[in-house]
């Protein structure tokens, strides 16, 4: 995730917020309560739904 | 799949790739699926994901029943969206009737609901992280109605 924040030239802001969601979706963080990475691991669960069922196919 | 084909003709070259990628993006544009609320349609996995996005950040399928003064949380699960964007895509691209779409996503509220006494016991609660627990109960409840579509 570092590598490709700065491949992508973001500055230390930006990759303060990418850094805590790459690490939500690799466990699930309680921290996260109130932010929009909830939703997210809603839609990432359905998300990886499909995918699952795609690769099993 | 192209993903498998790929991974065992390594030596394909980067042209014949893409072409596979190609191949593949034009399966999944046939099965493109509807983003509630918009005339958007996407490839089934990217709808997946707007879909459980926007159904979960407006939060109305909440159940959060304070059951002790150190279980204000209580019974606190999702079980609508996760079983309603399942089948509802699944409706989209495997062309079932209303009935069965209705019996697949009653059947994933009823298993996720279920699953809440023993995923939510205090016990368990305590072992495994809030978002673990949460995202088992949405695998259960989603997987069991895919299954039954």
């Amino acid at each position: 995730m570092a590598a490709c924040a700065k491949l992508r030239g973001y500055d230390a802001d930006l990759i303060g917020q990418a850094i805590p969601i790459a690490a939500s979706q690799a466990s699930g963080l309680a921290q996260n309560f109130g932010t929009l990475m909830k939703p997210f691991h809603a839609g990432h669960a359905a998300e990886a739904g499909v995918i699952a069922s795609d690769l099993a196919a | 799949m192209p993903l498998a084909r790929a991974g065992s003709e390594q030596n394909r070259r980067a042209t014949d790739f893409a072409q596979l990628t190609s191949v593949r993006w034009a399966v999944t544009r046939a099965e493109a699926v509807r983003v509630l609320g918009t005339a958007q349609r996407l490839p089934l996995r990217f709808a997946a994901f707007a879909n459980g996005v926007s159904i979960h950040m407006e939060d109305f399928d909440d159940t959060q029943l304070a059951v002790a003064s150190d279980r204000v949380y209580g019974q606190l699960t999702h079980p609508t969206a996760p079983c309603f964007r399942r089948p509802r895509n699944r409706r989209n691209t495997m062309h079932v009737s209303g009935k069965q779409f209705m019996l697949g996503y009653h059947i994933g509220v009823e298993v996720a609901l279920q699953d809440c006494g023993g995923l939510l016991a205090p016990g368990l609660q305590k072992r495994l992280p809030f978002d673990r627990r949460v995202r088992r109960l949405w695998q259960h409840g989603g997987l069991r109605q895919a299954a039954r579509l």
